[in-house]
């Protein structure tokens, strides 16, 4: 077909039109699952780090406290933005039984990291759930359970007289063979998810009333502005 | 050329991965296991089809100097269609394969079907020519990721075989291992298919 200026404008113009269109009705579609999809993942994990889903009775996603904190702690490297950690209180009859800790580190081989560390009231890491990574393909991926037990050496430890650190670096846990950068990455997250708890338990040291308390911005209250 | 004709030739004749040696990056980005080569080649089979299908019946509306970006479009449209419906329903598939969908828009196999097929073809024989094409890269993903897996981790679609806490060979699991078996498959293919072609 002939080109002039108009039929390009018009068929290009109505091309775009039309897929703009299509695309964003499957997004309307979809909408709702994804976000369906991204919940029961982060329920799952929280379940699975504070002891089970018989273990709390209230809704821990509805209480999460979010709280920011500097993404590099190591001070040779680039902060762009802070970043935050959730935490979210599981309860069982009103009293904290626990806290999992949705937390991350942008250190690993492959970017960034997120775990969900489960504390039990007193600090004590109770369980570790990775939640996303992007670590090497039989290497780095052994920070997952399935993969090895590298993650199940932090159960029962408390990080006040753990050392977070990798043994190399002069800490306390035994790093993945031949995945040093990948095991001090999910130490870094953890002992950041550890740090970001204290900061709560310290403000508020009564956790159950958390989600009125006015250091911590709460998830209902911050939707609204979003 | 037959219907059967236009499917079978994406197999061997014209098998993109082997033959033409187009889409490249997924081909050894995505095949870790056989699961993801095969779930990229279905993916991209599905916007393959669909484009072509598409291009095919609008090709008399637009005008030639416009055809690129319209048939970038219109793939765009379809990939950005399978990432969130893959985000929706198969939420670990899409994370595993992550930035690979969104880069199926700059496959070389769609544009060039787009371009050389579907812009002069009907849409049944468009929709055969991706079906073809899209099977053939399906299949080479998959024998990649097959031979990969096996040989990386000890496992054909994640059923281990090798006793428990032994580890294949790993450097066929990472991006080096991913040129090494592509070229030792390609001269397998090219040996065995020789005649055929």
């Amino acid at each position: 077909m002939q080109s002039t200026l108009k039929n390009m404008a018009v068929v290009l113009g109505s091309i775009t039109l039309v897929a703009s269109a299509a695309v964003g009705g499957i997004y309307l579609l979809t909408q709702e699952p994804i976000e369906e999809t991204q919940k029961t993942k982060i329920n799952d994990a929280i379940a699975e780090v504070v002891g089970g889903a018989g273990a709390f009775d209230n809704t821990p996603a509805a209480e999460a406290v979010k709280i920011p904190v500097s993404s590099q702690p190591d001070p040779t490297q680039r902060s762009d933005k802070a970043d935050t950690l959730t935490i979210y209180p599981a309860k069982r009859d009103g009293a904290v039984v626990g806290y999992a800790v949705e937390t991350f580190s942008k250190n690993g081989f492959g970017g960034e990291m997120t775990l969900m560390v489960g504390f039990l009231p007193d600090g004590t890491i109770k369980d570790i759930s990775v939640i996303s990574h992007n670590e090497t393909p039989g290497l780095g991926d052994k920070i997952q359970r399935d993969k090895s037990n590298f993650s199940v050496q932090f159960q029962g430890k408390n990080p006040a007289s753990f050392r977070l650190q990798v043994k190399k670096d002069g800490g306390d846990v035994d790093a993945i063979t031949a995945s040093t950068i990948s095991s001090r990455a999910f130490t870094d997250a953890v002992a950041r998810a550890y740090e970001g708890l204290q900061s709560v338990l310290k403000a508020d040291p009564t956790p159950a009333d958390a989600a009125s308390g006015a250091t911590a911005t709460h998830t209902h209250s911050q939707k609204g502005e979003e | 050329m037959t219907k059967l004709q236009l499917i079978t030739k994406g197999l061997i004749k014209e098998n993109p991965t082997f033959v033409l040696l187009l889409g490249m990056c997924p081909t050894l980005g995505t095949t870790t296991s056989a699961m993801n080569g095969m779930s990229m080649g279905i993916a991209t089979m599905f916007v393959l089809i669909m484009s072509n299908i598409v291009v095919s019946l609008v090709k008399n509306v637009i005008p030639a100097k416009v055809r690129i970006p319209s048939f970038i479009v219109i793939i765009a449209s379809f990939v950005t269609v399978v990432q969130l419906v893959m985000q929706a329903y198969v939420p670990d598939l899409y994370n595993t394969l992550g930035v690979f969908i969104p880069l199926i828009v700059v496959n070389c196999i769609i544009l060039g079907r787009a371009e050389a097929f579907a812009s002069k073809h009907g849409p049944f024989a468009s929709m055969l020519d991706g079906l073809g094409i899209g099977l053939g890269f399906t299949g080479s993903l998959t024998l990649l990721g097959i031979v990969r897996e096996v040989l990386g981790a000890g496992s054909v679609f994640g059923a281990k075989f090798l006793p428990e806490g032994t580890d294949g060979i790993l450097i066929f699991v990472l991006a080096p291992g991913a040129f090494l078996a592509l070229g030792y498959l390609l001269v397998l293919f090219n040996k065995f298919t020789a005649k055929l072609r």
